[in-house]
């Protein structure tokens, strides 16, 4: 019986990983049959560790700092502390709408409630996936945070083997947290009315939460070793697993090893109990829809524009996952803005003595800062692909290639104008700058938002992909939303490279030559990317899903 | 109105429809019969505009497909099988924004919409998002959107699936009701009676080839259409 449903658990966990591997390798080629992937593996698979490799990179060097911060004056075990919080909180921030999408709104879970499967296993498999995504997530923290610790200080074989065997159990804690705030999500969800409004300001206020958090840390001063005291205070008297888990590293000790493992085992069982216990109400729940008695009231017309554009922006904040994602620019802005004017900037006096030009230099930064944050909601990369199985309704329709494009294109710079202004508006506060300054500030950015419309859109034509069962997949997993979020990084801050370095280096060097350089190029990378859009896209758009 | 002249369509070595040549008149209910993976839905995509083909040609009210597809698109609706629908809107802004993209007048739109809400008997249910509706719900709601703007040209793909029998009834008059105002349709169907009763002409296509075509007294001869389609089926084998 046991054997039979680790089996069946099993085979669970292989179905679901299967689909997690096509749907990856398919990223970039869109392309969800098995053997077409072979001609774009290669390709994709590159891609793939080339991702992985640059998120470890970063890893290793913040670790290694973190090390010669604090571990290397003898306090290593702050320091696992500090690996153990950043891959909980990375893999949570990876994963969470993952916890509740595999749990509880995976597409085939009523099919197999109705086949002679316990809840039990079924929730077992679906446990095994996401601690495989945990793992993975994982990995990419703790195996570079161990090799800049190594680097720079001595460990014991018991150190060493506790760390490896960290590897595979800090995960199953991750999952059983994931689990919980899977669980608590749904029930509030089930209990408002509008669950993906609540969604969305759920993962707002997360972000906002912990950039207050760092603005409040900031304002208490106490001194690095203070806080490290206090940290180790913390998890001694409030976080015992977290104590048990790094001073079994940095110590080598047998018993917190034994206690961590233990701690973290006996956490998942339980969870996965009481969710399987409940889990046929889960799925079988609906969303609490008021059903509101129908209304008739006149109906309001609109040029074919704007409805195409409308329903993009409606479609836009209806999904927790699209704006959180792909509106990131926006949050970033928001979190600047208020740390410049909580904050200010301390400018000092002698930098002027090396740089006679700051000023510009600054104006310029500023500029090139804003725009890069305006990149950064690909709003239109997964815009494509969202289309989904409803992509008949437009093809069918008798509306103008072009305008489908340009309703998508549009909804990037609409969401990034208000972060935009918010960020003008501080600028002309916090800093010195004219009206001049004040509208290259504004307009730039714009002009580079929609820039990213553009080519998120061109990318998705040639990378859409519709084979996906739920819409976090394609706005988070897909290769055109990651090609075009580092083609507009890429292309949009190249030209300010140059505007940042000739003020910087030529002291009679003109602001306005600077602004001229990224205007200039801003205007002739979007109309080609435009003009490419009109002559390709139509036959691109009308061949897709064939 | 449609005009289908040796339309030819492949998927890579695969054909898929094999010199199809059919004509729909005005005012014409054109059943279209075969069995599954013979090209019927292969056909109909290709009348709308969906799906680019090979050989042929495709005029909608003399209006070439290929050249002018957003003419042709004006003057017909389409409808696939199992319609995927906006979940994210809720039925009324969903038929509101279908009214939109066909330009249609408010006052009219205001009538069309809730004189098929009525019919169909969803006008409570119009207020609710999609993601909420049933299966025949969806399909109720698309079948409004297909009529509601009165193309010229109506392209149904398995129409019935999902309808209860009230809306199966009400949806076959109201196809005879435009058919006589000077609209055609096309359909295809697995319900042979349906077919039967209602259709003035029937074609029947088998692995990509039209085998008979004409009114349905034509194509029935002294027995009924299931026997003949079985014969068909029969004989090809």
């Amino acid at each position: 019986m046991i054997k039979t449903s680790f089996h069946i658990a099993l085979q669970i966990l292989k179905v679901s990983l299967q689909a997690m591997l096509t749907s990856t390798l398919s990223f970039i080629s869109g392309k969800s049959n098995l053997k077409k992937l072979y001609h774009s593996t290669f390709g994709t698979v590159i891609i793939i560790v080339m991702i992985f490799f640059i998120l470890a990179l970063l890893s290793f060097f913040f670790g290694a700092f973190m090390v010669v911060a604090i571990a290397v004056g003898g306090q290593a075990d702050i320091y696992f502390f500090a690996v153990f919080a950043g891959t909980v909180i990375f893999s949570l921030m990876g994963s969470i709408f993952a916890s509740q999408s595999y749990l509880f709104e995976a597409q085939d879970n009523e099919l197999l409630l109705s086949m002679p499967i316990s809840p039990t296993i079924i929730l077992t498999g679906r446990a095994f996936t996401l601690y495989t995504l945990n793992f993975l997530y994982s990995i990419i923290v703790m195996l570079p945070s161990f090799l800049a610790y190594v680097s720079f200080v001595e460990i014991s074989f018991l150190g060493l083997l506790f760390y490896l065997i960290s590897f595979f159990i800090v995960p199953v804690f991750i999952t059983a947290l994931g689990c919980i705030i899977g669980y608590v999500l749904w029930k509030i969800a089930s209990k408002v009315p509008k669950k993906n409004a609540f969604s969305t300001v759920f993962g707002i206020i997360m972000l906002l939460g912990i950039a207050v958090t760092w603005l409040l840390i900031d304002r208490v001063s106490m001194t690095l070793q203070e806080f490290l005291d206090l940290i180790l205070w913390t998890t001694e008297n409030y976080l015992l697993p977290i104590h048990w888990y790094a001073v079994a590293i940095s110590q080598g000790s047998i018993i917190y090893m034994l206690l961590f493992v233990l701690f973290c085992i006996i956490v998942l069982i339980p969870v996965l109990l009481f969710i399987s216990r409940r889990f046929i109400t889960i799925i079988t729940t609906k969303e609490n829809i008021r059903k509101k008695p129908y209304v008739r009231k006149p109906l309001r017309q609109h040029k074919v524009f704007v409805a195409l554009l409308k329903k993009e922006i409606v479609y836009f904040f209806k999904l927790p996952g699209y704006v959180l994602n792909s509106g990131m620019g926006s949050i970033m802005m928001t979190i600047m803005g208020i740390f410049l004017l909580y904050k200010g900037v301390n400018i000092p006096e002698d930098v002027y003595t090396y740089l006679p030009n700051f000023d510009d230099v600054l104006k310029i930064s500023i500029v090139s800062a804003v725009s890069l944050m305006a990149v950064m909601n690909d709003v239109s990369a997964p815009s494509i692909s969202l289309e989904g199985k409803t992509l008949w309704i437009l093809q069918s329709s008798p509306v103008n290639c072009m305008q489908i494009f340009m309703a998508k294109v549009l909804v990037a710079p609409i969401i990034t104008l208000p972060g935009i202004i918010f960020l003008t508006v501080v600028s002309a506060i916090k800093f010195n700058v004219n009206v001049i300054d004040l509208i290259f500030i504004f307009f730039i950015p714009t002009l580079a938002s929609f820039f990213s419309g553009v080519l998120g859109v061109l990318i998705n034509l040639r990378f859409p992909r519709f084979d996906w069962s739920s819409e976090i997949i394609v706005i988070k997993q897909s290769g055109s939303v990651l090609l075009a979020l580092l083609g507009a990084i890429f292309i949009t801050g190249l030209p300010f490279i140059f505007a940042i370095i000739f003020p910087a280096l030529l002291p009679n060097f003109h602001i306005g030559i600077s602004y001229a350089i990224c205007l200039i190029y801003l205007i002739t990378v979007t109309v080609v990317c435009c003009l490419l859009l009109k002559s390709k896209g139509k036959k691109m758009f009308m061949t897709l899903n064939n | 109105m449609l005009k289908i002249t040796h339309l030819t369509k492949r998927y890579g070595e695969k054909i898929a429809v094999e010199d199809l040549s059919l004509e729909i008149s005005s005012g014409t209910i054109y059943g279209f019969i075969g069995h599954n993976g013979a090209g019927k839905t292969t056909t109909i995509k290709c009348c709308c505009g969906l799906l680019g083909f090979e050989e042929g040609e495709i005029t909608v009210d003399g209006i070439s497909i290929k050249e002018n597809p957003l003419a042709c698109k004006e003057r017909l609706s389409y409808l696939p099988d199992n319609p995927d629908l906006y979940d994210f809107m809720t039925g009324i802004k969903y038929l509101n924004f279908i009214a939109d993209i066909y330009r249609m007048e408010k006052d009219f739109r205001d009538e069309q919409i809730h004189r098929y809400a009525k019919m169909f008997e969803i006008t409570e249910n119009l207020g609710q998002p999609i993601n909420s509706y049933s299966h025949g719900m969806k399909q109720k709601l698309a079948l409004i959107s297909a009529f509601m703007h009165k193309p010229k040209l109506i392209l149904l793909d398995e129409p019935f699936v999902g309808l209860d029998p009230k809306a199966s009834h009400e949806i076959k008059t109201e196809m005879r009701r435009v058919c006589d105002e000077g609209t055609a349709i096309f359909f295809s169907t697995h319900v042979l009676e349906v077919a039967e009763k209602l259709c003035d002409k029937i074609a029947i296509i088998q692995k990509g080839k039209l085998i008979v075509s004409g009114t349905t007294e034509e194509v029935r001869g002294n027995t009924s259409l299931e026997n003949v389609f079985l014969e068909l089926e029969e004989n090809h084998d």
